[in-house]
């Protein structure tokens, strides 16, 4: 369901749909790769999960690592994330998305001057007033482009700048450009000065996690890049 | 084969005869020449097109048979399809001596073409003369064929480089538009009756030059920052070749490579040359190794790159972000926070500073991960140069801000020069205290200590109290503010592959941001063109 259209060059306003949470995840703590694996149904019926949802058609949720480390479980029908056991992790054969490995989208150019982002020449309207990053989703069809207000002056030159937290998400089909509304607004602290975003490997959700990993944001995408 | 001069009376039928003779010589010749690989019939085979060599093998006025003043002249063009530098409206060099005297280009081009049946010693009884078959290049007159009776022979002219015309470079992603030069053989031109008659299979221009410069910004920076330190006056200057157009947003290393490998072939493609060199501020370096090793190869058949040279690049990661980035854990996980063996402006440094994307990945640790990952991948071709730089130009182990050791910093950071206006003191002190934590400390380490809360013999909770402690280096270490001299030399980071390497210390010291200026462009370009003399265009 498309609740507003964002088309280029259109005013884009960040909508926060219901489940859009932001995740403590004391145990991680420190940066480090993030990786995703949905949820297994046989290891997680054993988890206690949710039953699969109505449809079937959409996972029931996501298994979160940071490096060989502690694994949170992500349950979409009930939003929680849990840690869980990394036997869980260790025993699941879905796919997994390295978030490491996944690329921006540069079909989409930053202009680090301006802010904007475009595509094929072409403006995107975006959330925020600063295109921050895109990453592009394993299909290569999606890109999730996040935005945000002005960037953070620094005092150390060069180093630790980004931008001041109020990040935005958004979906935009790499064909032709077409933001997938509704831009979410992120809810990390405004002291945040930049983020991972990691696209799950069916593309069914889009992690967001802070980049001293202590919260994760995740945003449930249907088909062709719509947030649910 | 040429037509008998004694024969005046039947000249016209000796020349209509040697027409057809050497017509159907050199069908049967050129249809065999075809399967040496090129059109034409001599037997030398045209030398490979690539970015300093620029042929032309099929034209009106190649293969044409031998043939008569009546019947040319012989008129080709050569096609140039190389950026080498600024040019004219006619598409000749607007600095040619100058890109000549600083060695970017040769003095000449060299004009290589197989020449028919050119008599040019041949004695014929007066009022004959030998031939003389004049060649022009873009109009102006360069020299007579050479050769003998009846065979090929090669002909090689070096043309002053001000008279080759070259392309004006390519909008980003797509090939300059080719510079047309022009080859002009007038035939015969020593007699007023016309008795010889020449042809000419192919044509070749070779040039020499030096790789464009591609240069690769760092952390929370632009390609601008080049032009504002004065790396690229130095090039405008001396003529070099170079791009500094990438700007890319505040990334990790993987992320910046995957955006070097959408940049930097565009921007090769627009210089029309199948080499480049490549310059790097800081992380920049990193990013840059990071393409080479995961993206260079899918391009090497298109462009080489003959080099990385890093300026200021912490091949071994960089304390400030361990530092920075260990702040922020323990702030996460702990009430309250101290320091052990840092400055006393460590804390409001680490509290001041943001966490972006691209500083996790310059942790001492992340760093020596990627080198493990990142130098076995490295192209064993790619020739590896760095800089390193120390802050500290009058040797009292401390940034000053009498000298000013750290005015090109405030160049690039708005935040600092703003302190500055307010107190020179205190933004001396903030890039005194990030000299000293480098000079002084090798690691960081952390301590979390839990201190249980016990009201009247009842534990309520406890609270989590962090140390951060510094790890002392065995010697004080020169450093840039940003970067260690030996993480920027690429010891150990970078061990076994480092070919050149320079360290701007003493009065010659440079910080974080001015080891990018002039003076460092002109210890740099040596490099580059000892490289390209040895493995690149100037060979």
């Amino acid at each position: 369901m498309i609740a507003a259209l964002c088309l280029p060059m259109s005013a884009c306003t960040a909508d926060q749909p219901a489940g859009v949470t932001r995740w403590p995840t004391p145990a991680w703590g420190r940066p480090g790769n993030l990786r995703l694996r949905l949820v297994d149904g046989v290891a997680d019926s054993a988890a206690g999960a949710a039953p699969q949802s109505a449809t079937g058609a959409l996972p029931v949720g996501l298994l979160l690592r940071r490096d060989a480390g502690a694994v949170y479980r992500y349950d979409a029908l009930r939003n929680t994330l849990l840690p869980v056991a990394t036997a869980l992790w260790d025993e699941a054969s879905t796919a997994v998305a390295d978030c490491a490995s996944q690329v921006p989208a540069t079909a989409v150019r930053i202009n680090t001057s301006t802010g904007q982002a475009t595509l094929a020449g072409q403006v995107i309207a975006m959330a925020g007033s600063d295109a921050v990053t895109t990453v592009k989703s394993p299909s290569g069809r999606l890109a999730v482009l996040v935005s945000a207000g002005a960037p953070r002056r620094s005092l150390m030159p060069l180093l630790g700048g980004g931008h001041s937290g109020r990040f935005h998400h958004q979906v935009l089909r790499l064909d032709d450009g077409r933001p997938q509304p509704p831009a979410v607004q992120l809810p990390f602290d405004k002291g945040e000065a930049g983020l991972t975003a990691c696209w799950s490997a069916d593309e069914h959700f889009v992690v967001y996690a802070n980049l001293i990993m202590t919260a994760v944001v995740i945003v449930a995408i249907e088909a062709e890049g719509k947030q649910r | 084969m040429s037509a008998n001069p004694l024969d005046a009376r039947h000249g016209l039928l000796k020349t209509a005869l040697c027409r057809c003779a050497l017509l159907m010589a050199a069908l049967l010749l050129a249809s065999a020449a075809r399967a040496q690989g090129h059109f034409g019939s001599s037997p030398f085979v045209p030398p490979d097109k690539n970015d300093i060599t620029f042929v032309v093998d099929q034209a009106p006025g190649l293969d044409t048979g031998c043939t008569f003043r009546s019947g040319g002249p012989l008129v080709f063009v050569i096609k140039t399809t190389r950026f080498v530098g600024e040019t004219n409206a006619d598409g000749t060099l607007k600095n040619a001596a100058q890109l000549v005297a600083n060695g970017v280009i040769s003095a000449t081009a060299k004009l290589s073409l197989p020449g028919f049946d050119v008599d040019y010693d041949a004695t014929p009884p007066p009022p004959f003369n030998p031939e003389r078959d004049q060649l022009l290049f873009n109009g102006q007159p360069v020299d007579f064929l050479r050769g003998v009776n009846n065979a090929w022979i090669m002909n090689s002219f070096e043309i002053p480089i001000e008279r080759v015309k070259f392309p004006a470079r390519g909008a980003n992603g797509q090939l300059p538009t080719p510079a047309e030069n022009t080859i002009v053989v007038n035939i015969d031109v020593a007699n007023v009756d016309e008795i010889w008659c020449t042809a000419v299979d192919w044509a070749s221009l070779t040039i020499k030059a030096l790789s464009p410069v591609i240069l690769v910004h760092g952390n929370n920076s632009a390609g601008a920052f080049f032009d504002r330190q004065g790396f690229t006056n130095t090039l405008r200057t001396r003529r070099i070749p170079f791009d500094n157009s990438i700007a890319m947003p505040t990334e990790t290393i993987a992320a910046h490579s995957a955006r070097l490998d959408s940049l930097i072939p565009d921007i090769v493609k627009s210089f029309g040359a199948d080499s480049v060199h490549l310059v790097a501020h800081s992380k920049g370096g990193l990013d840059s190794r990071d393409y080479l090793a995961n993206y260079q190869a899918a391009h090497d058949n298109d462009f080489k790159v003959l080099s990385l040279t890093t300026l200021s690049t912490p091949h071994n990661g960089s304390v400030l972000a361990d530092l920075k980035v260990e702040y922020d854990a323990a702030a996460a996980a702990a009430s309250y926070v101290t320091f052990v063996g840092f400055p006393g402006m460590t804390k409001s440094l680490a509290k001041l500073s943001s966490l972006d994307a691209g500083t996790t990945n310059l942790t001492t640790g992340f760093v020596a991960g990627f080198n493990a990952a990142n130098l076995p991948r490295l192209p064993a071709a790619t020739v590896f140069n760095t800089v390193a730089a120390d802050a500290d130009t009058n040797g009292n182990a401390a940034i000053d801000s009498t000298p000013d050791e750290y005015a090109d910093l405030r160049t690039e950071s708005s935040a600092l020069a703003n302190v500055q206006a307010v107190s020179t003191a205190l933004a001396r002190n903030i890039v005194d205290a990030m000299y000293q934590i480098l000079r002084n400390t090798t690691a960081v380490t952390v301590v979390l200590t839990p201190h249980p809360i016990v009201v009247a013999g009842v534990t309520l909770g406890t609270v989590t109290t962090a140390t951060l402690s510094s790890v002392a280096t065995a010697t004080a270490l020169g450093n840039d503010t940003l970067v260690t001299l030996p993480s920027g030399r690429g010891e150990g980071g970078l061990a076994g592959r480092v070919s050149n390497t320079f360290s701007f210390t003493g009065a010659a010291g440079r910080n974080h941001s001015n080891v990018a200026n002039g003076g460092v462009a002109s210890t740099v370009l040596p490099w580059l063109f000892s490289i390209e003399r040895s493995s690149g265009d100037l060979r």
